[in-house]
């Protein structure tokens, strides 16, 4: 029999014994390395299949005899002490470690949390400058892709039979490595390398010898989530190398152009961080302040969400819009084009706008051009949908309005490794001068658009893939080798500011993975170099005396890389010609039939989080979708395909069709379908199975991000896909997703207001009348009586505050986006499991914080406000007289505290909570396949109770946050905790720093300051809950030219 | 009987109608009700195996939820309470006609409730029994379902006294304590009658145990009569209290649709209405398939008709005034809440409800409706569902839609909600044949403390031994 720690050792091994030989794994996992194994069903077996009940007819008569207790099954669980204790490492404290990751162009710094070993938790690195504390949802769901029970473990060989067997190392070192020296020989040719985007310095050193090695291989971009229209408009006016990037800091006028700039353009943590500083208000008077933000799109975002004025248009035109608003300032408005930039306005085509539109684009203009006379910054934002013109034509416009160096910035990257695209990988591969494909961390069979039809052409084709899953490409490959978590490996990458950071590893590798960059030395040079040695071999080598050991340790503690100067540069949009050329060229035609739009998932990017339950169960942030993709339409093309939520639709362009089901999305722009890349993935892990629909296949070669021309139809029958949200407006009588009209036929809510639950105003409306968040409740606070103050018996009255310390929580609705990060970060703090696709269906969601989305305005152009929602700890809270255990509780400290332990499960708390943020475990869902593998229990975070089936559970303020920072204090001889010491998960991922926790007994603290503001209300605080979570009423801050 | 559809017999001494129709001796009652239970007919093996049956669906929905847990209903987020709840108040309800007839109508001194106090009283121990299931077996963690009771215990721990759902424990359990103990001491002298008819040594130590050594002396009768005068005292507020505390389940909540102070009067009157409805259900076959209909008359049918009726016309104004005070107190919540039963999602609920509550009963105001057994067989049924229906409207359409849109969602049964449900008709059933198997169905000593024979001032020649309306009667009424 083994001992349960000798499995464990795999696990725990530390980093100290990395000693840069890796030493031989036997397989671990035996039986594992089936790759064809049947997917675990996330769906918990309500339908029973006959074994099962008659095992449970059998056990009826076998509990027959025993008491209620006999269902309670509890198995045995051994614990194990450490013998002996491992220098510097305190059992249950946990370390943190810097490191950063990359999602195609972006590059987030990253502090991630150690908890014996094991990373559990993702938080963003406060030096580095594109997180700045704050990270993403993705950067939060990716812990849980390290500890991904359907991870490529093992490397795999394809058979002659066409199946793949399990190999090691030493057979792919052996055996690859005689192809590769025989590829080597011929100097690649015929050969295809297809990497993402590399940020990384070391990476791009390796790629370099790579290329002189392999002088006649083709290197090939595949890399949906990356850069490459962004970098050919900034490369197009400003020579080759150059990158632009966008700053918010200080824009008082942003228009983004199809650009969802907050949820997942480049760089959306930091831009999302700096819009939301730019619509801070404190009072009436400063509300002016406040950035105006016009947004363009044909699928509505988070972005066209917080939109003061949004115009929905098809993908194609926003490019026109673009060119008219150039010509509107360059040319209607005086305003002077930038040095080198004379040719340009004669080369803008003229196109016809309709009124609406040329209204829009007028007023917007002549808003930036005010901005810029009063010496004030604006921005142009051109989100990577868009063709390389647009956004060529951004950056002249960005630093004709004085933006340029500012909020627009151009830098030189001479390090980048030149690559071709796709469509040259397609072509080789039909005329044959490719033969031997190298995939690395690329999935081409599957992410190329359809057009191209790569996954058929790259059969037999693969030579080796280096992937985390046996994924499309990977089941091609000859070679399938299992890829290093960026947790398990060693890296460096440059921010678009040059800022580097050393991507380091808090775990060995859990499986014989290694990562992309050490395969690609081995491809290189046939040298096994280990990641570690690669990195500070490089760092050694660029800085040469400048590099100390201590400079090296510093890097890895900061996370940022200091003393490095970078090649500079310093590139200005000179060069017209290009941008001349490309706009005679350029298509802005309406298109017609259908347009297609293609989107990165807010929650799966580009598919690489596919297999990631957490993030397949966030709801998307605009529609609320979860586990799935749709089709996604305006309420007026629903109309006119007579189609509803589920049904399917045909979608046929090019010859290539797919059938999808429908989900109305208001302010989409008519006749166009949206349509979330990332899903339908075909067979690499239990999750990703099933989820949605691969919108790949449909895209085009030419511009894959939009395409025209598309039939759409009602295909017949239905897919259901489901939404935790089911009512989307505040007026109850108003279903904003029906294409109905909600006028006609019985409707319950006709007739009854839009509830004051979100409240919002203008920036004229708040000069008016500043106190207008108190405007709405059903009763004035003055007269509002609460039975209780006639009731002071100390133990029967309200609850006794008198902590030292009272907690509370105020959210900024005018900074607060919507982008969900915050439920991905509370998932991964408190343990929350994933329920699966069933259970959301049947609206049990166990998420502790959900982001109510609101659609307001008319019903064809809506408006949409946001709203996080989560236990607003009630100062008398209605949940906690109605438990007839007391297992839910005040604290002395205002919070509204849960023991699980005393939980009978009446969920009488859950009725009668107000703002339905209770939630029950229906079934016991962390025994639930997806939940309790060995590897997915260890991201559990130990200082959260881990519950059991039959309690109610539900936002506790990160009460193990609050205790940690107690006893810090109290070790530290203090009574209280210092203000902005405690930060909640939700507030600690928040990009736009929406919520402030803190004592609101004191009255300096920031939370208190934030609950004196004007805007200041509580959600349904009418009913005299006197919730402890109150909100900061929106301000918009629309144009007066255009309301 | 068909010729006394319109005319019930007239008792010679009072002049009002008799309550045992047909002349009929002491003698004859005891047989009419002990026969059938010493030689049960086939019919009875039918509806008792079909109870079992559905008995066993019970068995089979509560291990298989013990073993899953409550997902395997259709409950979902805003909807936390669905079936098992709606079942609870549904069976309280019906557990309300019982001791109502035995209790209340003894104060009242209405004689007519003898020949169906005992069966409705029975009905009564049963509802409660399944109505305390679905309490118990809702929770996520039943087998801690011990918890809200007040046991001493080394953590100090005490139940949340503020908790309707802790009152719920006290009030049901009490109700249940005195009906069950009611019931008790109403039997005892018909277990005397049965011991003393048994005729194996099994039978007779049984009902010998439970007869607790009656003999039917006067002093017993004294002390009887006693106990029984007080547990009725103490079982008529009990028949108030109950379902009024079961209202506050909702009526204490901040729901809108359920924070409403008119609930524990409408849920009271429900309670009767649905009560004397499951009566009917029960006494009409009952009656006609153990012969009885000379105990429980037509008369006696008319008389829980007419009860319904006043019941469910109450019930009718509370639907009305609960809309009136949604309009009325301007608040948009409340409002909605009302209308959305009406015309939102679950609309066909409320109109089955109405229909079957309101607009059912109507029917009794037609005096040929109300003495016809089968119209009234009819009626109750549609009662029983309408009241059903009227505890799932209150339970899930006002949890459905609350005060956030966001939270909306629907809620859907599942089979295994289904199965809970006729798990739990099979197992009343199952429990009222066993009752009407081994239990004088009818209080035989009080039917015949209201026959004419049991008045003093009654003379019959042959003195209760002959049927025929003897010279006894004449004589009787000269003196009278």
């Amino acid at each position: 029999m083994t001992k349960p720690t000798e499995t464990l050792k795999t696990y725990w091994r530390s980093l100290e014994d990395h000693d840069g030989t890796r030493p031989a794994i036997v397989d671990e996992f035996p039986g594992q390395a089936d790759i064809e194994a049947a997917p675990a069903s996330l769906i918990p077996a309500t339908k029973l299949a006959r074994r099962k009940f008659a095992g449970i007819l059998g056990a009826s008569t076998a509990l027959a005899g025993l008491t209620s207790t006999g269902c309670v099954r509890k198995p045995v669980e051994n614990i194990l002490p450490f013998a002996k204790r491992p220098e510097d490492l305190i059992p249950g404290q946990p370390i943190y470690y810097a490191t950063a990751y990359q999602v195609g162009a972006s590059v987030l710094g990253l502090l991630v949390e150690s908890q014996d070993g094991r990373p559990t938790k993702v938080e963003g690195n406060p030096r580095h400058p594109n997180s700045s504390g704050a990270t993403d949802m993705w950067a939060q769901g990716s812990v849980l892709n390290l500890y991904d029970p359907d991870r490529c473990r093992v490397p795999h060989r394809l058979g002659a039979d066409g199946k793949h067997t399990v190999a090691d190392w030493e057979t792919v070192t052996a055996e690859l490595g005689a192809t590769l020296k025989d590829l080597r020989a011929a100097q690649g040719a015929g050969v295809a390398l297809v990497i993402p985007t590399i940020l990384s310095p070391t990476y791009r050193d390796v790629l370099k010898t790579f290329k002189e090695k392999f002088a006649k291989a083709r290197i090939i971009l595949c890399d949906p989530a990356g850069a490459s229209n962004g970098i050919a408009g900034a490369e197009m006016v400003g020579g080759p190398g150059t990158r632009a990037s966008y700053h918010l800091t200080g824009a008082k006028v942003i228009a983004a152009f199809d650009s969802d700039f907050i949820g997942s353009e480049q760089d959306h943590v930091r831009l999302q961080r700096e819009y939301a500083d730019g619509r801070a208000v404190v009072s009436p008077e400063d509300a002016a302040n406040m950035s105006r933000l016009y947004a363009i799109e044909p699928h509505f975002t988070i972005t066209g969400a917080q939109a003061d004025h949004r115009l929905r248009v098809r993908g194609a035109e926003v490019g026109g819009l673009l060119m008219a608003l150039a010509n509107e300032l360059f040319g209607n408005q005086g305003l002077r084009l930038p040095p080198g930039g004379e040719g340009l306005l004669g080369a803008l085509p003229k196109a016809e706008l309709s009124p609406e539109h040329s209204k829009f684009i007028a007023a917007m203009a002549r808003d930036l051009n005010a901005a810029k006379t009063g010496r004030r910054a604006s921005a142009v934002l051109v989100g990577e949908r868009q063709p390389p013109w647009a956004h060529a034509l951004a950056i002249v416009i960005n630093y004709g309005l004085g933006n340029g160096g500012n909020t627009v910035r151009l830098r030189q990257d001479d390090q980048e490794v030149d690559t071709d695209d796709l469509g040259v990988l397609a072509a080789g591969l039909a005329d044959g001068s490719i033969t031997q494909v190298i995939c690395l961390e690329t999935n081409p069979a599957y992410e190329a658009p359809g057009e191209l039809g790569l996954a058929a052409a790259l059969k037999d084709k693969v030579l080796a893939h280096l992937g985390h899953h046996v994924d499309e490409t990977g089941k091609l490959a000859a070679w399938c080798l299992p890829a290093s978590h960026y947790l398990e490996s060693w890296g460096d990458l440059e921010a678009i500011d040059s800022t580097i950071s050393i991507v380091q590893p808090l775990i060995a590798p859990l499986h014989q993975s290694r990562s992309a960059l050490e395969v690609l030395a081995w491809i290189a040079t046939d040298a096994e170099l280990d990641g570690y040695s690669l990195v500070q071999g490089y760092w050694r080598a660029a800085l040469g005396a400048m590099f100390s050991d201590r400079m090296w340790r510093r890097w890895l503690h900061d996370g940022v890389v200091q003393g490095v100067p970078r090649a500079g540069g310093n590139p200005t949009p000179r060069d017209m010609a290009g941008l001349i050329a490309a706009l005679a060229k350029a298509d802005v035609a309406r298109g017609d039939n259908f347009e297609l739009n293609f989107h990165l998932d807010p929650k799966l990017a580009d598919g690489r989080f596919a297999n990631n339950g957490w993030l397949q169960e966030a709801p998307h942030p605009m529609t609320k979708l979860t586990w799935d993709n749709a089709a996604y339409i305006s309420i007026e093309t629903a109309r006119k395909l007579q189609v509803e939520n589920c049904d399917l639709l045909n979608i046929t362009v090019g010859g290539r069709s797919l059938v999808a089901p429908v989900w109305i999305a208001p302010g989409q722009a008519d006749d166009t379908v949206s349509l979330n890349l990332g899903y339908g993935r075909r067979e690499i892990g239990g999750v990703a199975n099933g989820a949605g629909v691969d919108a790949y296949g449909l895209q085009a070669a030419e511009n894959p991000w939009f395409v025209a021309g598309a039939q759409v139809a009602k295909f017949g029958g239905r897919r259901m896909v489901y939404s935790t949200q089911d009512q989307g407006s505040l007026d109850p009588g108003v279903d904003p997703a029906s294409p109905k009209d909600d006028s006609q036929g019985t409707n319950p809510g006709r007739g009854y207001p839009v509830r004051p639950i979100v409240r919002e105003t203008t920036v004229e409306g708040f000069k008016a009348d500043p106190d207008f968040s108190q405007k709405g409740d059903l009763i004035a606070k003055a007269n509002l009586h609460s039975l209780w103050d006639l009731n002071t018996h100390p133990d029967l009255g309200p609850p006794a505050l008198v902590g030292l310390q009272q907690w509370g929580m105020v959210i900024d609705l005018n900074k607060c986006t919507g982008c969900t990060a915050c439920t991905v970060a509370c998932v991964a703090e408190n343990n929350i499991p994933v329920v699966g696709r069933s259970q959301v269906a049947n609206g049990r969601e166990l998420h502790w914080i959900r982001l109510d989305r609101y659609y307001t305005g008319p019903k064809e152009a809506p408006e949409a406000v946001v709203q996080p929602m989560l236990c607003q700890h009630c100062e008398t809270a209605p949940c906690e007289n109605v438990c007839p255990v007391n297992a839910t509780a005040h604290s002395p400290e205002g919070l509204n505290d849960m023991a699980y332990n005393r939980c009978i499960g009446t969920r009488y708390c859950a009725n009668n909570c107000p703002y339905k943020v209770r939630r029950f475990n229906f079934f016991n869902y962390n025994k639930e396949p997806v939940n309790d593998h060995e590897l997915v229990r260890m991201v559990k975070n130990p200082d959260v109770t881990v519950r059991f089936r039959g309690v109610i559970e539900k936002c506790s303020y990160c009460v193990q946050r609050i205790q940690e920072a107690k006893i810090q204090a109290h070790t530290a001889g203090e009574s209280t905790v210092k203000d902005g010491v405690i930060v909640t998960a939700c507030a600690q991922v928040c990009p736009s720093r929406a919520i402030e926790f803190g004592d609101v007994a004191d009255p300096t603290t920031r939370v208190s300051q934030n609950r004196a503001s004007k805007r200041n209300y509580g959600v349904l605080s009418d009913l005299n809950t006197r919730p402890r979570t109150t909100y900061l009423a929106r301000v918009r801050n629309p144009n007066p030219e255009l309301v | 009987m068909a010729s006394v559809v319109n005319t019930d017999e007239l008792d010679p001494l009072l002049g009002r109608t008799q309550l045992v129709a047909g002349s009929h001796s002491y003698h004859d009652v005891t047989e009419a009700v002990a026969a059938p239970i010493e030689a049960p007919n086939s019919r009875w093996w039918i509806a008792f195996l079909l109870s079992l049956s559905m008995l066993g669906v019970l068995g089979v929905s509560l291990v298989y939820l013990f073993w899953m847990g409550t997902g395997i209903w259709g409950l979902n987020n805003p909807v936390a309470w669905g079936w098992a709840i709606v079942n609870f108040v549904f069976w309280v309800g019906i557990g309300h006609a019982g001791t109502l007839i035995s209790a209340v109508l003894f104060l009242f001194r209405q004689k007519w409730r003898t020949s169906i106090n005992r069966a409705s009283e029975a009905m009564t121990i049963f509802a409660v029994i399944c109505a305390l299931l679905f309490p118990t077996v809702h929770t996520g963690r039943p087998w801690f379902i011990y918890w809200p009771l007040p046991i001493p215990n080394q953590m100090d721990m005490w139940p949340n006294f503020r908790s309707p759902l802790l009152w719920d424990v006290f009030a049901v359990s009490t109700y249940f304590t005195v009906s069950l103990l009611f019931w008790y001491v109403g039997l005892i002298p018909d277990l005397a009658t049965m011991r003393d008819r048994a005729k194996t040594p099994a039978r007779r130590f049984a009902y010998g145990l439970f007869a607790l050594g009656w003999r039917g002396s006067t002093r017993h009768w004294v002390n009887y009569e006693k106990a029984y005068m007080i547990l009725a005292g103490l079982a008529t507020p009990l028949v108030l209290s109950v379902h009024t505390i079961v209202s506050f389940d909702f009526a204490v909540s901040q729901l809108p649709g359920w924070h409403t102070t008119i609930f524990p009067p409408y849920f009271v009157a429900g309670a009767i209405f649905s009560g004397f409805a499951m009566v009917l259900t029960l006494l009409v076959p009952l009656r006609a398939w153990f012969k009885l209909e000379h105990l429980i008359t037509i008369k006696h049918l008319e008389n829980m008709a007419k009860i319904i009726l006043l019941t469910g016309t109450m019930v009718g104004y509370a639907y009305a005034m609960e809309f009136f005070i949604a309009w009325y107190s301007g608040n948009p919540y409340e409002s909605y809440a009302f209308a959305n039963r009406m015309f939102g999602d679950y609309w066909w609920a409320y109109w089955i409800m109405v229909s079957c509550n309101v607009i059912t009963p109507q029917f009794i105001w037609f005096k040929s409706i109300r003495r016809s057994p089968i119209a009234l067989f009819i009626l109750s049924i549609f009662v029983n569902i309408g009241m059903w229906f009227e505890r799932f409207v209150i339970t899930v359409t006002s949890l459905h839609h609350d005060f956030l849109p966001s939270s909306w969602d629907y809620y859907t049964p599942t089979v295994w909600d289904i199965s809970t449900l006729v798990g739990s008709f099979g197992l009343f059933f199952t429990l009222f044949c066993i009752f009407v198997r081994y239990l004088p169905t009818i209080a035989i000593a009080e039917v015949k403390s209201v026959m004419p024979q049991a008045d003093p001032h009654y003379h019959a020649d042959n003195h209760g031994e002959h049927p025929d309306n003897g010279p006894g009667y004449a004589q009787a009424k000269e003196h009278h």
